[in-house]
């Protein structure tokens, strides 16, 4: 019998559109129609609009009425919409995939996660632990080529700018309108953190490196000590949200780590920025660059932000995907399910807390 | 020329005196010396480079505050260390934000007391002392976690004991305007044989290392001024990895 096609609705594409294409390029997915509540701003709709004309699917403004007609939702909205829609998902009995972050509220992600627990739905929270060199590590690990893991440490930088750098403004410039800001930058696919809650790069990209750590070390965190600071960009200053962050680990297996986390300027790395593991194990030990294998590229007449490193044998949109057709398939759970990213979530709130108080903080459970 | 005079145990006197070896205006003496390189408290008549600084006890380095020693920090002057400082005092990083180092080692030493150049490179980045520091440590492992005032934060992870015969470095600086990185997984060349493929990680040239911080003490001398690393600094480093404000 051949594999089942699920059909996608897409909740909200407001911001970088990846993941509804990530699901809309998958065999084994179709995206039906593109849907939003008739309330939201002006230009939430005519992203949406966008996005739907391009697929040559419907743009409906109701999104309870368009939950009838689909297997599975594709949330894409705000960070702060992320949960809210999620939800009313789960309870129209639809599987779930979500865009990161899962949400700056802990308490919305403890609703999404009891919903999907109650209606018995299937969530996938976006996240890039089948890049290549994640397979890698994660197959090193557990085939034992490094023994037990002792020490993990996550470098993850984004090499982009976000608006004018901190200082370079007026002193009598008034203070930079995060989501006019976020708006602006939906033109090269940086407005991750679009919405009316201004968010720091903990908050936006966090749980890319934490879900690393929480997929290798197989362990959550039982407490954190963390450092913040708007180092780079005017938005972030304005905003009192971190662009530049370290934060201490401590996890329930007795592992430590760290990571090493801001959205560094576009002047401090030729690619998209350093992004690395270090694993300590009890018989050795693995560095891992996340962005090989690459091939590197230099032209006459090369865009200078074109990246000179282009990566290869990429297949994590895809392979996300398949493990989610196998979640629904098979009834099970996939790579980071709500529950896991709601840890994540509550590992960057104790982070924050941390930075803010200078204090070790314990996540909240 | 000047004569310089090297009081260390053999293997490191021997090193020391290639890197002499190395350099125009000095010559390696036995007597009559006009500056020394020894790694026991100097008797303050010459300029003195001290090596090994930090197993000298704090009441020692305290009273060479006010002589002509040198403490030696060769951290401070390794090949891969230099071209950062260099950008960073030539203003292309910005203001330093994030340091980031990771050394492990295959020695059995105490990560504690390796921890001493590592926090000191960092006190050097970010010129001054730390305003926090979290630690973790364990068997064979340290991880320090400094914060310094304007935000600067830094991150060090010392682990020993490591197997097999290879050292690993890795260390980033992010700055406001720039980042340096100097990283043995770049650097590191690959062997392929019969038992497969491995990384060949370059050793760190000590002698360049040594060349280099003799050349500062040289030239302080000759040019009657302040050498760029005082034994203030080494009591700083000391009291950061020794948590002890009073070290």
């Amino acid at each position: 019998m051949p594999d089942r096609i699920y059909r996608a609705l897409v909740l909200s594409v407001v911001k970088h559109d990846y993941l509804p294409n990530a699901v809309a390029a998958h065999p084994r997915f179709r995206l039906v129609a593109v849907a939003d509540d008739s309330d939201r701003p002006q230009w939430t709709h005519e992203r949406n609009q966008i996005f739907a004309d391009t697929h040559s699917i419907p743009y409906h403004r109701d999104v309870e009425a368009a939950l009838e007609d689909c297997d599975l939702v594709v949330v894409s909205p705000e960070a702060e919409r992320h949960c809210d829609l999620a939800i009313r998902a789960a309870r129209a009995g639809k599987h779930i995939v979500v865009d990161k972050p899962l949400s700056p509220s802990l308490k919305d992600c403890d609703e999404l996660v009891a919903a999907v627990s109650e209606h018995r739905v299937k969530c996938l929270v976006w996240n890039r632990n089948f890049l290549p060199a994640l397979v890698e590590a994660h197959h090193n690990l557990n085939s034992g080529a490094i023994g037990e893991l002792r020490a993990i440490h996550c470098d993850f930088y984004f090499s982009k700018d976000a608006g004018p750098p901190k200082g370079s403004q007026p002193p009598d410039a008034p203070p930079i309108n995060w989501m006019e800001r976020q708006l602006e930058a939906h033109a090269d696919g940086s407005d991750g953190g679009v919405g009316t809650m201004p968010l720091g790069e903990l908050q936006i990209e966090g749980i890319y490196p934490l879900a690393y750590i929480r997929m290798l070390a197989n362990s959550t965190v039982k407490r954190v000590f963390a450092r913040t600071s708007s180092h780079f960009h005017q938005a972030n200053v304005d905003n009192d949200v971190d662009d530049l962050a370290t934060v201490s680990l401590e996890m329930d297996s007795g592992c430590v780590g760290s990571l090493s986390l801001g959205r560094i300027g576009a002047a401090s790395h030729p690619d998209i920025g350093e992004i690395k593991l270090h694993l300590l194990g009890s018989k050795g030990s693995l560095v891992i660059s996340e962005a090989r294998p690459d091939v590197a590229l230099y032209a006459r007449d090369q865009p200078p932000a074109e990246f000179k490193h282009q990566r290869i044998a990429d297949e994590n949109n895809y392979l996300l995907m398949q493990n989610f057709a196998k979640a629904m398939d098979l009834d099970c759970e996939p790579i980071l399910n709500a529950a896991g990213a709601r840890d994540i979530a509550a590992t960057v709130h104790a982070a924050l807390e941390s930075a803010r108080s200078g204090n070790a903080v314990e996540p909240i459970r | 020329m000047l004569k310089i005079q090297v009081n260390l145990n053999p293997s490191r006197r021997a090193l020391y005196l290639e890197a002499l070896a190395r350099m125009n205006g000095v010559r390696a003496v036995e007597t009559n010396a006009d500056a020394l390189v020894t790694d026991t408290i100097p008797d303050r008549t010459l300029p003195c480079l001290l090596d090994h600084p930090h197993k000298v006890s704090c009441d020692q380095l305290r009273e060479l505050q006010e002589s002509s020693t040198m403490p030696a920090h060769p951290w401070r002057y390794a090949p891969n260390i230099v071209p950062l400082q260099e950008s960073r005092l030539r203003g292309l990083l910005g203001e330093p934000g994030l340091l980031r180092i990771h050394h492990w080692l295959a020695a059995n030493d105490c990560p504690s007391s390796l921890a001493f150049h590592q926090v000191d490179l960092s006190h050097w980045f970010f010129s001054g002392h730390p305003t926090s520091c979290y630690t973790y440590s364990g068997p064979d492992y340290l991880q320090l976690h400094l914060g310094y005032p304007d935000s600067g934060m830094s991150l060090i992870d010392i682990a020993t004991n490591r197997n097999g015969s290879n050292d690993y470095y890795s260390m980033h600086l992010i700055g406001s305007h720039g980042a340096g990185y100097a990283d043995d997984h770049a650097n590191g060349h690959l062997l392929l044989n019969e038992k497969g493929m491995h990384a060949l990680i370059p050793p760190a040239n000590e002698v360049v290392t040594l060349r280099n911080m003799l050349e500062e003490f040289v030239n302080g001398i000759k040019e009657n001024r302040p050498w760029n690393v005082s034994p203030e600094d080494t009591l700083n480093a000391l009291r950061t990895v020794t948590g002890k404000t009073d070290a």
